[in-house]
């Protein structure tokens, strides 16, 4: 009996799939005939100023409110750390931002950041550190020295980095909490394999993580000639250029040497995975590598994946995993950005008695791109949403001069994003089906289940070879 | 579509000055007010910088006004409420409208058959003979019910409200369920002032609840994710359902076994009650004209009828007496969370607690992070915040919650300690003046801050719209809070940090076998 009730209700979906296939796609509701004129709007240009060291600087002004906003993009990343100190990255980004200057101690700037309210953050990723600094501009004569100093000279006073190091540790203790963090974490280490791109920090490498070792990579990495300032707000170029004159003028440009990041090569490990854990609901994952963030096909694949599963409940896999089958909540697909290769993935959770028959029409989603392409009018909806909404890039000066440092960063052209816009105008259904088929490989699959494994609706077998792994260890 | 609760993480306290003291910078902050006949009340500031608006809707309704068998019926809607109109998300009405019905009177069938078939099968288990087999009749229930499903499914226009939004350039386009609120927000460019004006009368006027029963599953695959499978979320469950004995509040998050037995024409009820126009608040900030906005809105929404204000919560939770302990067991490490009763945002120590909060878990230099993180490192993190946590305060008395995530070898009982500590301090040693300025400034800041994106002001001035009545309450605040002495501060954390008036929660790992 329940047997043949699940039966049915995927049947009842593939059934509807076929009807609606054969409707008339748009339905003619009164609203979907409103037509409005093209936004027009010429969104005010950053200025530019490169300082003789080097140090690249962007900058709108901004008097809405008594406000500054400043965001420092350096180059380091932990994709530039050798294996054996794992985490370290991170760990000097939080030392540099909890751990002093060469001339104040890690409390007193504490004190001095809150006391006037200074937001004050930053963090190292893997291909990217940020710093940011927003503060009232009447506080800005104490805030961007300290800005500076922290960027320059950061003391990393030891009780600091100990600190982190041991809150890094204390976080790794948690890695097997939450199931969301599982998935991501073992899907990234079966797909990347040893690249950096795939790996965590583990109790030995972040225990031999030492103040020198956050000195060195500040050191390293951090200089004039490494750094993007994204500046906006409450205050004019020429009192920036000075101020920004004053306080970086003798930092000096250095040579920086950056080990050379190998470009993943293949799946590290298709097949099937499981992890057990008592939970009533599976975290699912599943996908291959995906394209580098300069990819010439990437404004087709944005659009293809804003159809397959990026696009909100307008994508398909949302449509029919959610929307039809009330399956999930959270489903969907992406590619994820990187230099040297992103991942394609699709990610959902279903509970523990859905998990195959979720997985297989994820699947079936992906499969049906690939065979049929997409619908003219889908084609027309996500260049649609992509175009109409990219008003919102420009709708606040932060926001702009920050997406020119990414640009810049990224090593695209000054008016790169103006040519997305057009890219993206260009994309036909040729270019969309054309990735679909080129970028989206079944065969290559990696698949990752993480719950009540003897409580799934059916073996994974039918995905292919299954292994199951058992969860690392904890310190 | 995604739930507003805040549990595990610091909630952002909304910090509310305006103006200054003497070293402060002015803002000016121009609200244009208007109130239709039916009672909605509009309010839009103009901010022509770029061609774009921010729009924010909150409803007086949330879980608070749920009662036992509607639990979670607030939620449920918000989600339904993204499924169109009579117009929007179909391509037949007048073939739509007779199927839902029937497939709500099927439904409702079903249920009932199913619960005949389990009594039959508890007769026939304990030897009773001639029991009826109705097992035929459900079969044939269930084979109607997908012929509807069907036929219903080839007449939806699947997502077409999102799709519309989407095309016309939304961001940022969601909504949430509070406790006391139901908020509905999306950025578009400006130009879209008509079809937004036009599509959301139309929403609260000619709402139709189609997919509803898997939209029903996918709000409970949505506590699976958010809740069932988090240890430190279920360890707050269990916190707040112990904290709270009476008051709606006690219900942290919506039970499966509720939400699976709401039905359509339960929800086509509660919306009729609570999302009327004069329980509704429109904020527009952006490149708009208040003229234009009030005009538009007349249009729409001036023919929508008021409806009779339905009654408040009157359940007041009765005062605690003595201290509550909860465990919570889960595959997870040790977390602890500790709860202390408070008074409701029109009580007059409102501020004080605000004051409180950031004194003791607001930013490295704050009491607990010190103490905790820093000094004795216990705990590798810190927290505190309101329970439900409402951006304008929450209606009726809530929790002041801490967070604590214990760092090994500390234990829960370790961080306890520590926390109490502290908690005495705060309760009988005067806050000195540097200190006490230092959180007058950071609040002033933020203040001005949250005034930075138009969705964040259009949400700060109507979620105060619609708790105080008027969005300029949140003006009264920076007076208020300049009178905050450290003898109030002192006498608060007196009367709130006591041992009888806590409830305190661990949770408990337990490994799963794999």
């Amino acid at each position: 009996m329940k047997k043949h009730i699940r039966l049915s209700i995927l049947t009842a979906t593939v059934l509807a799939i076929c009807l609606l296939a054969a409707l008339p796609s748009v339905a003619q509701n009164p609203y979907s005939r409103w037509k409005f004129d093209p936004i027009s709007f010429n969104p005010p240009k950053p200025e530019r100023f490169v300082l003789d060291n080097g140090l690249v600087v962007y900058f709108l002004p901004n008097h809405q409110l008594p406000v500054v906003t400043m965001s420092a993009l350096v180059r380091a990343g932990e994709v530039y750390v050798p294996a054996d100190k794992a985490g370290l990255a991170g760990i000097a980004g939080d030392g540099l931002v909890t751990g002093g200057t060469a001339t104040k101690p890690p409390d007193e700037i504490d004190e001095q950041i809150e006391s006037l309210g200074i937001q004050w953050s930053g963090d190292i990723g893997l291909e990217s550190g940020q710093f940011s600094m927003n503060c009232l501009s009447k506080d800005l004569g104490t805030a961007l020295p300290l800005f500076a100093e922290l960027l320059m000279k950061p003391r990393f006073d030891s009780s600091r980095v100990q600190l982190a190091v041991a809150n890094a540790l204390e976080d790794l203790r948690r890695q097997n909490d939450s199931p969301g963090r599982i998935v991501r974490r073992e899907f990234s280490k079966l797909v990347y394999g040893d690249h950096p791109y795939g790996r965590s920090p583990s109790e030995k490498s972040l225990g031999s993580l030492t103040r020198g070792d956050a000195v060195g990579f500040h050191e390293r990495f951090f200089h004039p000639n490494t750094i993007i300032l994204a500046v906006s707000g409450d205050l004019d170029v020429a009192a920036l250029k000075s101020t920004l004159q004053t306080l970086f003028g003798s930092w000096k440009k250095a040579d920086v040497s950056y080990p050379e990041v190998a470009t993943p090569g293949t799946n590290a490990s298709p097949g099937v995975y499981q992890i057990n854990k008592d939970l009533n609901q599976t975290n699912i994952r599943f996908g291959h590598l995906g394209i580098d963030r300069h990819n010439p096909d990437r404004h087709a694949v944005r659009v293809l994946n804003y159809i397959l599963g990026g696009g909100g409940f307008t994508s398909r896999m949302i449509a029919k995993v959610r929307s039809d089958s009330g399956w999930a909540y959270s489903v969907g697909t992406a590619f994820t950005g990187a230099d040297k290769g992103g991942l394609f993935l699709a990610t959902c959770q279903t509970k523990t008695e859905t998990t195959a028959k979720a997985l297989a029409l994820m699947e079936w989603v992906v499969e049906d791109v690939r065979a049929h392409g997409i619908r003219e009018e889908e084609l027309e909806t996500a260049k649609d949403a992509i175009l109409n909404s990219d008003v919102f890039n420009y709708d606040e000066p932060d926001k702009i001069v920050e997406n020119y440092a990414w640009e810049e960063y990224q090593g695209f052209p000054p008016d790169q994003l103006q040519k997305d816009v057009e890219a993206i105008k260009a994309v036909t259904k040729a270019d969309v089906d054309a990735a679909a088929a080129k970028y989206l490989h079944p065969d290559q699959y990696t698949i990752l289940a993480v719950g009540k494994i003897d409580a799934f609706d059916s073996l994974l077998s039918k995905f292919g070879n299954v292994k199951t792994m058992t969860l690392p260890e904890t310190p | 579509m995604k739930q507003l609760r805040l549990a595990g993480c610091l909630v952002a306290l909304a910090v509310v000055i305006h103006g200054a003291t003497a070293s402060a910078q002015d803002v000016t902050l121009d609200v244009k007010r208007r109130v239709l006949d039916n009672g909605m009340t509009i309010l839009v500031v103009e901010r022509p910088n770029a061609p774009v608006m921010s729009t924010y809707v909150s409803y007086k309704v949330g879980s608070a006004n749920e009662w036992p068998g509607m639990i979670g019926a607030a939620h449920l809607l918000e989600h339904m409420m993204f499924k169109g109109t009579h117009t929007l998300g179909t391509r037949d009405y007048t073939r739509e409208a007779p199927l839902l019905d029937r497939e709500d009177s099927l439904r409702v069938a079903i249920t009932a058959e199913e619960r005949k078939a389990d009594m039959y099968t508890f007769q026939r288990s304990v030897g009773i003979s001639d029991v009826p087999d109705n097992s035929a009749l459900v079969a044939s229930l269930k084979a109607q019910l997908e012929t509807v499903r069907l036929v219903l499914d080839s007449l939806v226009d699947k997502n077409a409200y999102e799709a519309l939004y989407n095309r016309n350039g939304a961001d940022g386009f969601n909504a949430g369920t509070g406790y006391d609120g139901t908020t509905y927000y999306v950025n578009l460019p400006s130009n879209r002032l008509p079809l937004y004006m036009s599509v959301e009368s139309d929403r609260m006027a000619n709402p139709v609840l189609r997919e509803f029963y898997a939209e029903r599953d996918v709000v409970i695959e949505e506590r699976r994710l958010k809740l069932d499978n988090e240890g430190p979320a279920k360890l707050f469950e269990q916190l707040v359902g112990t904290a709270f004995i009476a008051h709606p509040y006690q219900i942290y998050w919506e039970w499966k076994s509720e939400v699976a037995n709401l039905t359509r024409p339960k929800l086509v009820e509660f919306h009729k009650r609570y999302y009327a126009p004069n329980r509704m608040v429109l904020a527009i900030v952006g490149d708009v004209k208040a003229d234009e906005v009030f005009t538009r809105a007349q249009d729409a929404f001036g023919k929508v009828p008021r409806e009779p204000d339905p009654d408040p919560v009157v359940t007041v939770e009765p005062p605690q007496q003595g201290e509550r302990r909860i465990i919570q067991e889960f595959d997870a490490e040790p977390y602890l969370s500790v709860g202390y009763h408070k008074t409701a945002f029109s009580d007059p120590d409102d501020l004080v607690y605000r004051v409180i909060h950031r004194l003791l878990s607001d930013g490295r230099t704050s009491r607990l992070y010190k103490s905790m993180v820093i000094d004795q490192q216990i705990a590798s993190s810190v927290s505190s915040y309101d329970y439900p946590g409402a951006q304008a305060g929450d209606l009726y008395p809530d929790l002041m919650v801490f967070d604590v995530e214990p760092k090994s070898p500390s234990t829960p009982v370790d961080c306890e300690k520590a926390l109490y500590a502290e908690l005495e301090k705060i309760s009988t040693i005067p806050v000195g003046k540097d200190e006490l300025q230092k959180i007058k400034n950071r609040m002033e800041s933020d203040f001005i801050w949250s005034l930075y994106s138009n969705l964040g002001l259009a949400g700060q001035i109507a979620e105060y719209e619609a708790r105080a009545g008027d969005w300029r309450y949140l003006l009264t605040i920076r007076d208020r809070l300049a009178k905050v002495t450290p003898e109030d501060i002192m006498r608060v954390a007196k009367k709130t940090f006591t041992a009888e008036n806590r409830t305190v929660g661990t949770l408990v790992p337990i490994k799963s076998e794999s």
